[in-house]
């Protein structure tokens, strides 16, 4: 840890400072991606993300042909904890679901 | 993604919304092969075998790929819940096979425990999106992929019976 300079007439203050190897962007926003996989069925996974996101049918169906198509989409952004909660839900409705950060 | 299933069944949706529930109309082979289901996937999801049987594991996808450390973190979190989830929703599907009328909680489980099975036998067939019964030689391929194909018909006519769900708030983190 690096301190910062000492000034004669008070007393140290520490500061941690990024050490360069661990860069900590706390702004980055979080995003979750849903993969395409042989066995989901188009309509269920459509119904899913209106479900859990509350997404209009026409999103929802563009984020699902992004999926098939593409073979991902990005379906969420947004903080870390919340994407855990996303990625989890997606996981109980039997999506494969993964979270980085953007 | 799968496409949408052949119509291995009546025409008619079996799943009718009926006031603030769901009539539902299946034949009894079809219900006796529902519970046949629900008691497999039970042995599936809890037997000795289900940490190393990658049809389970699909169940449970890696939600970080590249943080080995922060995935371990989120399946300690998440993994018991989601497991007594599905087990909950087998329960429901095990408990109403002969149902005639189901609530929309109950055929929102069956819709989950059948997607869970449709998941299990689908990697267990390692089923692609245009597979077709006429490519299987082999006997016991061929009954799971006719089950297979079966669920999708079930999950395709519940969704359709679901239909668009109503506007929700944004999800939060509560669980």
């Amino acid at each position: 840890m690096m301190s910062t300079p000492t000034r004669a007439s008070t007393a140290p203050i520490e500061v941690e400072r990024p050490t360069g190897d661990v860069e900590v962007i706390p702004d980055r926003p979080w995003i979750v991606i849903v993969w395409n996989d042989p066995i989901n069925l188009m309509s269920y996974v459509t119904w899913v993300f209106q479900k859990l996101f509350g997404y209009p049918r026409a999103k929802a169906e563009q984020l699902m042909m992004d999926v098939h198509t593409k073979g991902k989409a990005v379906v969420a952004t947004d903080t870390r904890e919340r994407c855990e909660g996303h990625v989890a839900r997606l996981h109980a409705y039997g999506l494969w679901a993964t979270m980085q950060q953007d | 993604m799968g496409h949408d299933a052949a119509g291995l069944m009546r025409e008619d949706n079996p799943f009718r919304r009926d006031g603030d529930g769901f009539a539902v109309d299946l034949q009894p082979q079809v219900r006796t092969l529902l519970a046949s289901i629900a008691t497999q996937m039970r042995e599936v999801l809890t037997g000795t075998a289900a940490a190393d049987d990658p049809a389970v594991a699909r169940l449970y996808p890696t939600a970080y790929p590249d943080d080995p450390m922060r995935n371990l973190e989120f399946e300690q979190a998440a993994g018991d819940g989601l497991q007594r989830d599905r087990l909950a929703a087998l329960d429901v599907l095990a408990a109403t096979t002969d149902a005639r009328r189901l609530a929309e909680e109950q055929l929102l489980a069956w819709m989950r425990a059948i997607n869970d099975a449709r998941l299990v036998l689908g990697v267990r067939l390692d089923v692609t999106e245009d597979m077709r019964f006429e490519d299987l030689e082999d006997e016991t391929a061929r009954t799971s992929f006719s089950t297979y194909a079966l669920l999708s018909t079930l999950l395709e006519a519940i969704v359709e019976a679901l239909g668009d769900p109503g506007p929700v708030a944004r999800v939060t983190d509560a669980d």
